[in-house]
């Protein structure tokens, strides 16, 4: 665990430097990963000899004094729906099983260009579709804080790997809040970038217009030094944004006095879970003691936001994943002409909850029904990011707070019979998505009391406003005793 | 919305997706179940409003028209369930009516 | 015909002349290796992403203003969703709600007259690779080389009554989009590809019948035969009571015949909507009038200028421009052979003849230039005939070379330094004193007559009598 005791800014600082070395640093998070993960199952490759031999390369370039990068040394797990040249990239499907891509993701690439290692692939819900990683077709994932409940999802595997320590960092994605639900679930820092801030070439779609990579991370400073290496345009995603990337380092310890932060109350329902409240009210007050001030707003279109998003998220995937034919790679159910072997490799090839998206999202765009559905909901998500809009460029507003999830982690099985149930825990993430802006989850006081189960704290920014998410994370993190 | 057996079949055949035998039902149920929800969105006024299809906050960059090298043919084909020498190999294509 | 109207429409799908493809920086090139001109974006690997070629968009924007459509200045891409094994991502992702062009006339040359035909549209999309069908495999072998290669797909209103309509129109677009450099249109490399929507109706009646299209019309003699055979079908079928169903049919031009498409029809529900992954394009004026200004000069505009400049005959001129590389080509030769009338009958006489015998195209050929002003050259300064012409011609297209050459090496001798016909004029005249005086005593003609034939002998057949005849005159009147 030794490494982890260090923040990953730190330990780049110290290994450029040669004052630590990669080699051990890695290892540190290696040997974690070989004695712990059997019991985590947050892997499903570990890339234990590459990684080795870049630490090793790490400590011979900082023995020259050539050692570079803001990542210099710092190994990184990555979501196995992210591409990294060489290692497989299932995506958590049987159909994926054996499929090994020959390019890196945009995000991978930066991260190697600024020194850091790809540790492993981190288990997920097929394709991403799910809040608890028991979609997987490739094992089951524990949350390191309770084995016996699910770390969330649908990046399950690299937050439980961040919250083993068994790496310092992770690269999740997220779609209704892949990245902030088990960030809040396992007690970590997630981030959910602005739509475009983040390239996703090399992210296997579920749905491109929500897709995000995210990032991982034990405290904020952590968070906001690996995002900040990710961010920027890239011409190989035509959505990404040339916005220039701000240091999100530089304002990290900036009082938070003055900032104006809306609490929605569509947020805080009646009948919201009694910890839950408990430990976002407790947040807010932390958040006024910094002299942040705060009021509550409404976002009028909460109520539509589940129905909105899992009629746009299922539509898209239902074309994104057309391509899993059994042609070009992945698995094939042979058969003796092309379209049965299409149906049966199709059939074999997804789960439970992917076939039925495919269904939904096929239905939702069908001649007849198309109005009906898809275009209300293209219109309900025009509705919602209005609202946000409101909030903070008509009403002048920072930032909103709100509670990650609607419930900590839950066990195995608790969800799994009723997909609708476990739509709604995206409730109060989905949103954030629809309206393309971006989130942090920080850990917030943990279900009863000090021990329980984590909690997250979320804050909304608006488009591009990662440094002030970042910073009102980070003030609230040293305020509850986090990292100095 | 109620959905009905035969509607789940077409959407099934424009899928190229089958069901396990004995589960229909079940997806049947859930799908229902679903769509019952989603159809909170029928009580939005939703004049005038534009349907927002993409979030990107920009207009396209496009490309220049400059070749770059294609990939390695060994590395396009690794993954190839079948092939035959540099080709991707599929069993007989019976039904025409799909090509473009 | 017996009464009954056809209604044509077309779509035309014509592969856009660019460096690389629609989506991704791999080359558009024909005849490639298979699957050597493949990335992960056009073969659909998982976590690629398109991103839009330039060009494809001015080439795009170039067709729609030379078809007279207008402009969008917000345009979109949209995905169609369908599975087959040469398409890689299970969708093409093409033009739907927001087309580049619309609303367009196109006016061509129709039997003497014109004829003009509403467009009503003109997209972009990205092809799809080739399946090449393999009896003794049972199966198929995916080529994703053409997978992602840009298309223009143009859309035509059902402005068209008669086969040889539909088949002007399709010349008159081919010669146009060759012209502007929006595409080579090479229908045998598929790079121009047709598919007409035909319905009948009782002439003189308003209302559309059922239509179906035709598809794998491979040549423009296949489109008016396949409009003619799905003609008389929809017509029997009719006459018979029955009802002609909306399908998509295919030509089999060895069986002349139109026959359904294997498989259900019903069951096509392309599920178009916007591509996520690409933001809709804004397309500025600027940019249009750009593009409209940098246009190459246009069939009719060249047509016009030829006869204006040259003074040619429209009949002509017309054959002249039939395509934008031969008129290049005439052009250029103009500028090195100022005898426009010689030049334009050996283009369209023995030029079009000799690329013919030699089944190739001028940029098939050899030919340069050069080598066609040098070879009009001989001709005019009457060292070769008009035969001779010819035959270098034929090879100089097969092989290149200089024309002076060809014809020295082929033994049409005629071609000689003046200086050697000159030392044999000077001895045969001398050799032949008694025709020298006949020629004193003004019987000229036969003397230089009998001349010239010996001189002629003595060159061993390879003297230019014209050559010949000016320097025996030039020594008989030195002698006189
Ligand atoms: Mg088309
Ligand atoms: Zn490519």
């Amino acid at each position: 665990m030794s490494g982890s005791l260090l923040t990953a800014v730190k330990a780049a600082e110290l290994i450029s430097r040669g004052d630590l070395k990669a080699v051990d640093y890695v290892s540190g998070f290696l040997d974690e990963a070989l004695s712990r993960d059997s019991g985590i199952g947050a892997f499903l490759t570990i890339d234990r000899e590459a990684a080795l031999e870049a630490a090793a390369e790490t400590d011979r370039a900082a023995a020259q004094g050539r050692a570079r990068g803001r990542l210099c040394g710092v190994p990184v797990a990555v979501k196995d729906n992210i591409c990294c040249r060489g290692l497989p990239a299932t995506c958590g499907s049987r159909i994926l099983k054996d499929f090994v891509p020959f390019y890196d993701a945009c995000a991978v690439r930066r991260i190697r260009d600024e020194g850091g290692i790809v540790l492993g692939k981190t288990n997920m819900d097929e394709f991403a579709m799910g809040s608890s990683t028991e979609n997987s077709a490739l094992g089951v994932t524990r949350n390191p804080r309770d084995p016996s409940r699910v770390p969330g999802g649908s990046s399950g595997g690299s937050a439980a790997a961040v919250a083993a320590g068994m790496a310092p960092l992770a690269l999740g994605s997220e779609t209704g809040g892949s990245v902030r639900q088990p960030a809040s679930l396992c007690g970590l820092v997630g981030l959910k970038p602005t739509y475009g801030r983040v390239s996703r070439y090399g992210l296997v779609a579920y749905a491109s217009s929500l897709d995000q990579i995210g990032t991982f991370s034990a405290c904020v400073e952590d968070n906001a030094l690996i995002a900040g290496v990710i961010s920027g345009r890239d011409p190989m995603d035509s959505t990404s944004s040339p916005a220039p990337v701000p240091d999100y380092m530089s304002g990290l310890e900036d009082s938070v006095a003055g900032m104006r932060l809306g609490i929605p109350r569509e947020y805080v329902p009646e009948g919201l879970d009694a910890e839950v409240r408990r430990s976002f009210d407790r947040a807010v007050e932390v958040l006024e003691g910094l002299g942040a001030e705060t009021a509550e707003v409404s976002l009028p279109h909460t109520k539509y936001v589940i129905s909105a998003y899992y009629v746009i998220a299922t539509a898209e995937a239902s074309s994104n994943l057309a391509r899993y034919d059994g042609v070009r790679y992945g698995l094939r159910r042979e058969a003796s002409d092309v379209a049965s072997m299409l149906t049966s490799t199709r059939m074999d090839g997804f789960g439970a909850e992917v076939k039925r998206r495919i269904i939904l999202g096929t239905f939702v765009l069908s001649s007849g029904y198309y109005d009906a559905y898809y275009t209300r909901a293209l219109k309900a998500r025009a509705l919602i990011r209005r609202d946000f809009e409101d909030c903070f460029d008509r009403d002048g507003f920072d930032a909103l707070l709100t509670p990650t999830s609607p419930v900590a982690a839950f066990r195995f099985g608790e969800k799994a019979d009723d997909p609708l149930e476990m739509y709604l825990c995206d409730v109060f993430t989905a949103a954030v998505n629809l309206a393309g802006i971006t989130a942090l989850s920080v850990p917030s006081f943990p279900a009863g009391g000090s021990g329980g189960l984590p909690l997250g704290l979320q804050v909304i920014g608006g488009a591009f406003r990662e440094p002030e998410v970042l910073r009102i994370g980070r003030a609230f993190e040293k305020a509850m005793g986090g990292r100095a | 919305m109620k959905i009905d057996d035969a509607l789940i079949e077409s959407v099934l055949r424009l899928a190229r997706l089958d069901l396990p035998r004995g589960e229909f039902e079940k997806y049947k149920a859930h799908l229902q179940q679903i769509l019952d929800y989603v159809e909170v969105l029928g009580e939005l006024d939703l004049e005038g409003v534009a349907p927002m299809s993409c979030a990107a906050s920009s207009p396209a960059v496009l490309r220049a028209d400059a070749e770059a090298e294609s990939a390695a043919r060994e590395d396009v084909l690794a993954n190839a369930p079948a092939r035959a020498g540099a080709f991707f190999k599929v069993p007989r294509i019976l039904d025409q009516t799909e090509g473009s | 015909m017996s009464g009954w109207e056809m209604v044509v429409g077309v779509e035309v799908h014509v592969q856009l002349k660019t460096r690389t493809k629609m989506f991704c920086a791999c080359a558009n090139r024909f005849g490639a290796p298979p699957n050597s001109l493949v990335c992960p974006i056009c073969s659909g690997m998982p976590g690629s992403l398109p991103s839009v070629n330039m060009r494809a968009v001015e080439l795009g924007i170039a067709a729609g203003l030379a078809l007279g459509c207008a402009i969008a200045e917000k345009t979109s891409f949209d995905r169609k969703n369908y599975f087959y094994p040469d398409m890689p991502k299970g969708y093409q992702i093409t033009q739907y709600d927001r087309p580049l062009a619309s609303r367009g006339r196109f006016r061509f040359p129709l039997e003497g007259g014109f004829m003009e035909a509403g467009i009503t549209r003109a997209h972009l999309e990205e092809d799809s690779g080739k399946n090449v069908h393999d009896a003794a495999a049972r199966g198929s072998f995916v080529d994703l080389n053409r997978a992602g290669v840009p298309l223009v797909e143009i859309v035509t209103d059902p402005d068209f009554r008669t086969p040889g309509q539909v088949s002007a129109y399709l010349a008159a677009l081919k010669q146009l989009l060759q012209y502007i450099g929006v595409s080579d249109c090479n229908m045998e490399q598929g790079s121009l590809r047709c598919e007409p929507n035909v319905s009948i109706r009782r002439a003189g009646e308003k209302a559309l019948g059922t239509k179906t299209e035709i598809k794998n019309v491979n040549s423009f003699k296949s489109v008016e035969k396949a409009l003619r055979c799905e003609f008389e079908r929809q017509r029997r079928i009719l006459e018979s009571g029955g009802r002609v169903i909306q399908e998509t049919l295919l030509w089999n031009d060895a069986e002349s015949a139109t026959e359904p498409m294997r498989g259900k029809e019903e069951a096509r529900d392309y599920r178009y909507f916007p591509e996520p992954d690409l933001p809709p394009l804004e397309i500025p004026g600027e940019w249009v009038e750009r593009t409209l200004a940098s246009m190459p000069e246009r069939p009719e505009a060249r047509r016009a200028r030829l006869i204006r400049s040259f003074g040619l005959k429209e009949y002509d001129a017309a054959l002249l421009t039939a395509s934008r590389e031969f008129a290049d080509f005439f052009e250029s030769c103009a500028a090195l052979f100022g005898n426009v009338r010689r030049l334009s009958s050996l283009f369209m006489v023995d030029l079009l003849a000799v690329l013919d015998e030699e089944k190739t195209s001028l940029a098939g050929s050899r030919l340069n230039p050069a080598a066609v002003a040098g070879l009009l050259s001989l001709e005019e300064e009457g060292e070769i005939n008009k035969n001779q012409v010819k035959e270098i011609l034929a090879e100089l297209v097969r092989a290149g070379g200089d024309p002076a050459e060809i014809a020295r090496r082929r033994g049409m001798a005629q071609v000689r330094d003046q200086g050697e016909i000159g030392s044999v004029v000077a001895r045969i005249v001398a050799e032949n004193p008694e025709s020298v005086a006949d020629y004193r005593e003004f019987r000229e003609n036969m003397a230089v007559g009998l001349l010239i034939g010996r001189i002629i002998r003595a060159m061993g057949g390879g003297a230019n009598p014209q050559a010949a005849r000016a320097l025996l005159e030039k020594e008989l009147k030195s002698r006189t």
